[in-house]
């Protein structure tokens, strides 16, 4: 009859009471297990509702893992012989690695953790974006600085060419006596010149 | 003159920066710097101590890492190589022929390092070619480049003292093996079993 928890409008039973059926403190008696019974039946069929919802929360949680694809993991990676993206390249080497990849995928593994192990067989070289080094720094900071010095010395010197340009004497007469005009003059417009023919005549 | 001498100063600068700019497009890479070296001093015969020796490793078939230092006191026939590389295939008989020559005196062993390769992949070739000596993973080919090793196979033979004493920077032939194991101190008694 004990096959149960009691239900918890009833007193526990006294282990040390035994299962004796003259004793009347027990609660094995017919009528007691017409009302237990029934308690602890739903008891149990309550928890294990619970226990089906509390599953039915689980479930899709695991089922939403990312099971990653051969494109998503491949377009994280490089080909590390031809060093070029590996969702384009065809080399022997890149042929390889999607074969890796195709196998971790097919084991289940996430797109993070199929990274982490192409890393753990390649080295970070793998990565298409590889964690940043002080060399690989250096690499991008060293051109980019010598293209903002090129930059600035360029604005120095157009700077100081133009501010020397209005001092110089560029009127100043030539060898014959004539103002040097076609030297240092702009270049006239076609409606310049017709004006300056126009007014030469006039005063000729 | 002071206005005339900004110009200059920054000419001088600019012309500083193309040279270090020149420099580092025109510098070989380092392993290609590592190869040289190695290959210079060994072929000038001079023994030149094995680089990386104290780089931890870790075994293809798993378990504890280990170091080339760790098989100080053994004449060590370090091996690049890789499943997909098909000297490698040819080689690997040979390789194994000398390991078993090695073990039997107590004197050396073959130790290989995987280059490019992946675990699942090095094992089945250990298993089709028989082979019974240890193999190492190198992720990034850190140590393949401190040897210079860029073309598979390449093989190093490293004395008792982790100094290296042949390079075979292709595929090991049986009279490379008995030249270069007798000048890293393997006695000619045991070459000849």
């Amino acid at each position: 009859m004990s096959d149960g928890p009691p239900s918890p409008d009833q007193p526990a039973p006294d282990p040390a009471a035994g299962h004796a059926p003259h004793e009347p403190t027990t609660i094995e008696t017919p009528a007691t297990a017409v009302t237990v019974t029934p308690s602890w039946k739903a008891t149990a069929a309550a928890f294990l509702a619970i226990l089906l919802l509390l599953l039915s929360f689980v479930a899709p949680a695991e089922g939403a893992t990312p099971r990653t694809t051969l494109e998503a993991v491949e377009a994280e990676l490089m080909c590390v012989t031809c060093k070029t993206p590996l969702n384009q390249s065809n080399a022997p080497q890149a042929i390889e690695e999607r074969e890796e990849i195709e196998r971790l995928v097919a084991e289940g593994r996430s797109k993070d953790e199929a990274i982490d192990a192409m890393v753990a067989i390649y080295g970070d070289d793998v990565l298409i974006d590889p964690p940043e080094e002080g060399l690989r720094v250096a690499r991008i900071a060293i051109p980019g600085a010598a293209a903002l010095f090129g930059l600035v010395l360029l604005t120095v010197l157009v700077r100081r060419w133009r501010r020397r340009e209005p001092s110089h004497d560029d009127d100043a007469p030539t060898g014959d006596g004539s103002p040097d005009v076609d030297s240092s003059s702009p270049a006239l417009t076609d409606d310049d010149r017709r004006r300056l023919d126009a007014e030469l005549e006039r005063y000729a | 003159m002071r206005r005339s001498a900004v110009p200059a100063m920054l000419g001088i600068l600019a012309v500083a920066l193309v040279a270090v700019l020149a420099y580092a497009l025109t510098r070989s890479p380092a392993e290609e710097q590592n190869q040289q070296r190695l290959d210079a001093r060994v072929q000038a015969g001079t023994p030149v101590v094995a680089p990386g020796s104290d780089k931890r490793l870790s075994p293809l078939t798993g378990g504890e890492e280990k170091t080339l230092t760790s098989f100080r006191g053994q004449v060590v026939v370090l091996n690049f190589w890789g499943s997909w590389c098909t000297p490698c295939r040819d080689e690997a008989p040979l390789l194994q022929a000398y390991h078993e020559k090695l073990q039997k005196a107590g004197v050396g062993t073959v130790v290989g390092v995987t280059y490019n390769d992946t675990p699942t992949k090095s094992i089945a070739f250990e298993k089709r070619y028989g082979l019974t000596y240890p193999s190492f993973q190198d992720p990034g080919t850190k140590l393949a480049d401190e040897y210079g090793a860029r073309l598979m196979p390449e093989t190093f033979v490293i004395d008792r003292r982790g100094r290296i004493h042949a390079i075979a920077r292709t595929a090991v032939t049986e009279e490379f093996m008995d030249g270069a194991l007798e000048r890293a101190g393997v006695p000619e008694s045991v070459l000849a079993r």
